[in-house]
This record gives C-alpha cells, sequence and structure tokens, in this order.
C-alpha cells in the first residue's frame, strides 16, 4: 500500500501544476528575465531606426564644428533661419541657434523644435558646447600644450577587484556579486513568501470547506499535513528547476546570438583589439565575473536553503490557517509572520553593503532569518563550517516547528467557530 | 460495537454524559435527537476524530484501535470536496486514501458511478454539483472501500424524495450484505423504515434505546380505532371516546382500561357488543415517540390533535 503521506503529496502537486496559471509564469518568466538582461543590448546595438537632422545657425562660425553628428543626430550648418523649419513638412527635426560667442555669453544658445526637444538632443548639444567653450578658455590663458597636460592631469585610476581561489587568481566585479546577491536573496524569499502561504491557503481552503471531515476518517491529519507541506514543496522546487534550465539555455543561447563570449577572458581582450564596442566589452566583463561565481555551491545551496525556509514558514502557517474559521481572521496572525519575514528580506538586502558585519554574521544563523540573508553572502563566498552550522541550524529548526504545527494543525482544523488567540494554540501543544 | 459510558465534556458543558450503546453485527442502528444533543460528538468518537474523556468504544470485543478506523466508512454531516476538482479524480483520491489500489479503485467507481446513473459527472468540477449530486457523490466515496461498519451522520438531510429513497434503499442492501450501518437522523420516517435499532440522545444521555419494535410497543397507547355497525358502549374493559358516524356504520376512537388486557380479549368484548368492521391499534410513529420523549409533550393530546 502506497503510503498516505505520498498519495496526497501528488495530490496537491498535480493540482497546482495543471494550473493554467502556473503553467503560464513557470513558462514566460525566465524570457521575462533573459529579456531583461538582452533586450537594452539589443536594442543598442540595433540603434535608433531614425537620424534627426539639426539645422545648427551659428553666428560666431566657431561652434558648428564641436557639434559633431553621430548615429542619433545629423547636424547640418546652415546660414540663417528659414520659415521652411516651421512647416510640417520640413525634414528638419530641430534648430540649434547660437547668437553670440559662449565664452563671453553662456545664455546665447537655444535649441528650437515643434516638438518637444529631446533631453538627448539637449544633454547632447550641452555637453558638446561646454567642452567647446571649455577648450575656448584654456586657450585664452596662452599657456603651450596646455590641453595635453589637462589630459594627463584628468587620467582615472582604474582599481581592479581580484580574488583568491583555489584555482588561482580570479578577476571579479564586486558590483556584479551585490547584485547576484541581492536577486538571490529577493528570489529565496518570494519562493518561500509564495509556497508558504500556498499551504495555508491549502489549509484553510479544507478547512472552511470542510473536507477535512471527509478525510479524516482515513487520513491521520499529521499525514495530510506533511503530504501538503511535501506536495506544495515539489512544486516549488520543479518550478525552480524549469526556471534554471530554461534560463541557463536562453542566456547561453543569447549570448551565443549576440555574440557575446560568456567564459573566456582571452577572448575578451581579442573582441577589445579588434575594437568591439564598449558596450560589449561591458557585456563580456560581467558575463566573465558571472562565470567566476561559485555556481554549483549556489544552486545547491539555494535549493537547501528553499526547502529549509519554505519548511519553517509553511509549518507555522499551516498551523495558523487550521487555527483561524476565515480570510480575515488569517490576516491577523499572518501578520507577526510577515513582519519577521519582511526583516529577514530587508536584513538581507542591506547584508549587500557589508556581508561579512557582524548583522549578517549573526542573522545568517538565525533560523528565521537565515535562509534569506544567507543567500546575499554566498556570492561573497562563505566558508563551508558556517554553510553547514547554518543549515543543520534552519532544518533542526524546522522539524521543532513542525512537531509543534502538527499538534496545533490536529487540534484546529477539526475546531469551528471559535475565534482561536495565541494563548489557545499553545494550551493546545501542551495538551497532546 | 459498543459504546460503553462514554463521557465528552467541553469547556462550559458536557456533550455526552456517560452514554452507552449497543450495536449488533450486521443491524441498521438509529442515532436520534434533537440538534445539539451530542450525536455528532458520538459519532466523532466512534471515528477516533475526537477522544472520550471518560469510557471507551469497543469494536468485536475489543477497544478501538487506530486502524479500526479503516474498517469504518464516515459521511460526516459537514461534508466537502475541493471545488476545482473534477468528480472522478477527485473520488479516485479519497478512494485511495482508503486504501484501494488505482485500478480497483477505478473499477468500483465506474460500477457504483453506473448504478446512481452519474457517470456523466466523471469530468464535471466539484463546484458544477448542486449539493445534492456532491452528496451522492461522498456517499459512494464512504462506502466504496466496503468497510465492515458504516457511519452516516444526517445522510438524507439534502437529499429530495427520490434520492432520499435510493438512499434509504442502498442503505438497505448494504444491510443485506452484512454491514453495519449506523446513521444519525431527524428523519423519523426513514427511522421505521430501515432501522433495526434506536437510541434516542435528548440533553446529552440516552433517553431511549431498544429495538424499534420494542419501542413502538412500549409506547402503545392503548387507542384503537374500530369502524362497526351499531352503538358501542364503554364497558368494564373499555372507554369509548369519541363517536362519529358514517355511511350506516360507525367510527369510535377507544381506549383499554386495562394495560394487561389482550387485543384478542379486547375484540371479544367488542363483537359482543357490534359487528366489527375494521380494528386498528393506535400504535404511535416514532416521529410521536420523539415529541413525546424531547418535547415532553402527552401523547395521547398529540394524537387527538389529528
Amino acid at each position: 500500500m502506497e503510503s498516505k503521506v505520498w498519495i496526497v503529496a501528488q495530490r496537491e502537486a498535480a493540482t497546482r501544476i495543471k494550473k493554467k496559471s502556473f503553467i503560464i509564469m513557470t513558462i514566460l518568466m525566465p524570457f521575462l528575465m533573459a529579456g531583461l538582461v538582452f533586450l537594452p543590448l539589443l536594442l543598442s546595438m540595433i540603434g535608433s531606426s531614425e537620424r534627426m537632422t539639426v539645422a545648427v545657425i551659428d553666428n560666431t562660425g566657431k561652434y558648428a564644428e564641436a557639434l559633431k553628428s553621430n548615429d542619433d543626430y545629423l547636424f547640418v550648418p546652415t546660414d540663417k533661419m528659414r520659415d521652411s523649419f516651421r512647416s510640417d513638412s520640413t525634414d528638419v527635426g530641430a534648430v540649434v541657434q547660437i547668437t553670440a560667442d559662449l565664452v563671453d555669453f553662456p545664455g546665447s544658445a537655444a535649441i528650437f523644435s515643434q516638438r518637444e526637444v529631446p533631453m538627448d538632443l539637449r544633454g547632447y548639444v550641452e555637453s558638446a558646447l561646454t567642452e567647446k567653450v571649455r577648450e575656448e578658455k584654456f586657450n585664452r590663458y596662452d599657456i603651450p600644450e596646455l590641453s595635453s597636460i589637462i589630459d594627463d592631469v584628468q587620467k582615472k585610476v582604474e582599481v581592479s577587484t581580484i580574488r583568491w581561489t583555489d584555482e588561482g587568481e580570479q578577476s571579479s566585479m564586486s558590483e556584479v556579486v551585490m547584485v547576484v546577491g541581492m536577486i538571490l536573496t529577493f528570489l529565496i524569499y518570494m519562493f518561500v513568501l509564495s509556497y508558504g502561504s500556498m499551504v495555508m491557503q491549502g489549509v484553510m481552503e479544507e478547512k472552511t470547506n470542510r473536507i477535512v471531515e471527509l478525510m479524516v476518517s482515513s487520513v491521520k491529519p499529521v499525514d495530510l499535513l506533511l503530504g501538503k507541506i511535501i506536495g506544495i514543496g515539489l512544486v516549488g522546487i520543479f518550478q525552480m528547476l524549469i526556471w534554471g534550465l530554461l534560463l541557463a539555455v536562453l542566456l547561453v543561447g543569447g549570448s551565443l546570438m549576440t555574440g557575446i563570449p560568456m567564459m573566456a577572458e582571452t577572448d575578451m581582450q581579442a573582441m577589445a583589439a579588434a575594437g568591439a564596442s564598449a558596450d560589449m566589452a561591458e557585456m563580456a566583463q560581467l558575463f566573465t565575473a558571472l562565470g567566476s561565481l561559485p555556481v554549483v555551491e549556489i544552486i545547491v545551496l539555494f535549493v537547501l536553503y528553499f526547502i529549509g525556509g519554505y519548511l519553517l514558514y509553511a509549518s507555522i502557517l499551516a498551523a495558523f490557517g487550521a487555527a483561524v474559521n476565515d480570510q480575515q481572521d488569517s490576516q491577523q496572525l499572518m501578520l507577526p509572520v510577515m513582519v519577521i519575514m519582511m526583516f529577514a528580506f530587508y536584513a538581507g538586502f542591506y547584508s549587500a553593503d557589508n556581508p561579512e558585519g557582524p548583522f549578517a554574521f549573526w542573522m545568517s544563523f538565525f533560523p528565521f532569518t537565515s535562509s534569506i540573508v544567507m543567500m546575499v553572502r554566498i556570492p561573497f563566498g562563505v566558508p563551508v563550517w558556517q554553510e553547514l552550522l547554518s543549515v543543520a541550524l534552519l532544518f533542526a529548526t524546522d522539524f521543532f516547528i513542525l512537531w509543534i504545527s502538527a499538534k496545533i494543525y490536529r487540534v484546529g482544523i477539526l475546531m469551528y467557530g471559535k475565534k482561536i488567540s495565541f494563548k489557545e494554540m499553545c494550551r493546545w501543544v501542551k495538551m497532546s | 460495537m459498543e459504546v460503553h459510558n462514554v463521557v465528552k465534556r467541553y469547556s462550559g458543558h458536557t456533550a455526552l454524559d456517560g452514554v452507552s450503546i449497543n450495536v449488533g453485527k450486521g443491524r441498521v442502528f438509529g442515532l436520534l435527537g434533537p440538534n445539539g444533543a451530542g450525536k455528532t460528538t458520538l459519532i466523532r468518537i466512534i471515528n477516533r476524530i475526537t477522544m472520550p474523556d471518560e469510557g471507551e468504544v469497543t469494536i468485536d470485543g475489543h477497544a478501538l484501535r487506530a486502524d479500526d478506523v479503516y474498517n469504518i466508512g464516515y459521511l460526516p454531516e459537514e461534508r466537502g470536496l475541493y471545488k476545482k476538482m473534477k468528480v472522478g479524480e477527485q473520488a479516485l483520491y479519497l478512494a485511495r486514501l482508503k486504501g484501494l489500489g488505482k485500478e480497483e479503485a477505478t473499477r468500483r467507481l465506474r460500477w457504483w458511478f453506473d448504478k446512481f446513473d452519474i457517470n456523466p459527472w466523471w469530468n464535471k468540477k466539484v463546484e458544477e454539483l448542486s449539493k445534492g449530486m456532491q452528496q451522492k457523490v461522498q456517499f459512494v466515496v464512504t462506502v466504496l472501500h466496503e468497510p465492515q461498519l458504516m457511519i452516516f451522520d444526517e445522510p438524507f438531510s439534502g437529499f429530495d424524495p427520490v434520492n432520499a429513497d435510493l438512499l434509504k434503499r442502498e442503505i438497505l442492501e448494504l444491510k443485506d450484505k452484512g454491514h453495519t450501518i449506523i446513521f444519525s437522523t431527524h428523519n423519523m420516517g426513514s427511522v421505521e423504515e430501515i432501522c433495526d435499532d434506536i437510541a434516542l440522545i435528548n440533553h446529552s444521555k440516552v433517553v431511549l434505546d431498544g429495538s424499534v419494535l420494542d419501542v413502538r410497543s412500549h409506547y402503545r397507547t392503548g387507542l384503537y380505532e374500530i369502524i362497526a355497525g351499531g352503538g358501542l358502549q364503554s364497558s368494564g374493559c373499555f372507554e369509548v371516546l369519541s363517536t362519529s358516524p358514517s355511511h350506516g356504520c360507525c367510527k369510535y376512537l377507544i381506549r383499554k382500561n386495562d394495560r394487561e388486557c389482550s387485543n384478542s380479549l379486547l375484540l371479544g368484548e367488542l363483537a359482543k357488543q357490534v359487528e366489527i368492521y375494521s380494528f386498528a391499534e393506535q400504535t404511535p410513529s416514532m416521529n410521536d415517540i420523539f415529541l413525546k420523549v424531547v418535547g415532553g409533550q402527552d401523547l395521547e393530546i398529540a394524537d387527538y390533535g389529528k
């Protein structure tokens, strides 16, 4: 005979996976996420489809040449303002008019346009003119080779970040690591929260629809609870797997399509030498940084922390779901749980700045926050003993909480019409 | 199955106070009582959903164990199904939880669905069914694993007369197959038709129990309706309460003066006076007995009211 827990788990998982909303979300999400990564890049590669023609009327004759045409704007020097610029049929999108020497009269440049002037155009013209004016001003000091001196002075110092790993030195990007940590924290928070409340919803459905009355004669309440938690948890892991796989395929596919190598640093240098665009080089660097992360470690721990965090919150929420009579009561009990989860989330998010600080350190061991806070630390590298200890603490707490929850659940699920307080629940735990 | 002296206290009140019942194998046992008398609590204790504070429940001579529950089919009073699930899937799920294999469960379900003529519901969602329709499905699920003991809490509530009748026939059929059945109800008509034994619970106590025949004869009123030709006078043995003439004969309502006086004796006395066309003892219905015991109403007055 099959175990009842497993039969219950199968049903819980099957009914959720068959839902249309689940299928759509599961398949669509990775495309959305991949889109977020690649879309800006693709757009910048395509460039804007049309160049805007901008007429330049330069009464001084000094600045027209400073406005260089680029992919977006074509600057055409013109002698004077024409009425035709105002007509609808004109192909001139805007007119830049410079009436006097900008060194002496900085306010004598203006852009005219029938439509609102694009911010981008204004910024471009401003910076071009500012640069030119600065050059003019320097020239007035009449110091020989001043411009080359200034260039020399303005050289930026670039600090590269390098991590010592077992494989040797690896260049890293701490921003990337931080962002990855934040994303992981956010993801695990979302997973634990949404699947935890799914358990609560399920328990409440069974109680309010009195399904449980029909079930208790054939299943022990504890089996029902375990089956539900396991079934829904499996759905979570299943969704994670699909997202992970799809995302990996999409990222690799996307990087091949856009011609950005994912790993090799040598390729990157070759590409830079071949004069690849700055955007491309940056992307390549990003991928290299991503590649240098401990990917396997992150995946394994993400799944472990999801299971641990989910078990913890799902057990608490299941007990609450069994104790309440309707949606309204549940809100009241949910609140403290939500507060703890939000706290964990913010703790995780702000630990990204200082992943080795005492706050992040202790919070990544405290079971109620560890699953969320530890995720932000992992991309930065965490000693194995800390990982093991944190996971062990989390799972020990899971079993303790599950044990208590099962007691509350058993009493609560068949109790109707009574408003349940925390005190009452404590009594149930002691009673059984 | 026996229940000995079961006591169940909740904060503030006692739901069951020293309740004992004895349900014979292969009998249909009716559990009667007004709302809130403790019927459902008793049923829950038999199902091990709640534990009694005192007393015990024995089955086949041994105390009720956890795995005895799997020999019990229980149809609760407040029952629900997963609204979004399909009827067939849901029935199959519940059947598998009762320990049936997938194929066996499907086979049996198909058989029952055919019998109840509800096969077209198989792929419908539960929320599309009416309450009575859902109840049919729940009944099927309850009896599907053919448990020795079947317990139905208010099985007739929510059924139209046609389906209630169908259910009665099913219960009798199950009894013929040797199942023991306990059910609680307010539907007294069904009690007379299908119950062998009853127990009436009021204010947490069993106030009346025994076989339906015994109970009814215990509550004999000593009233008879007689249709006869000629004039009937009260005698030492009986008293004429009312006379209503019709079509050359008379309808009399008489009362026996002496409980010990047998019907044959009474008939002899009557025959001395008049030509008897019809002689009918006014046995109380279960409904009357219920009202008398629970409501404390005087049975005779209730009868006069008719």
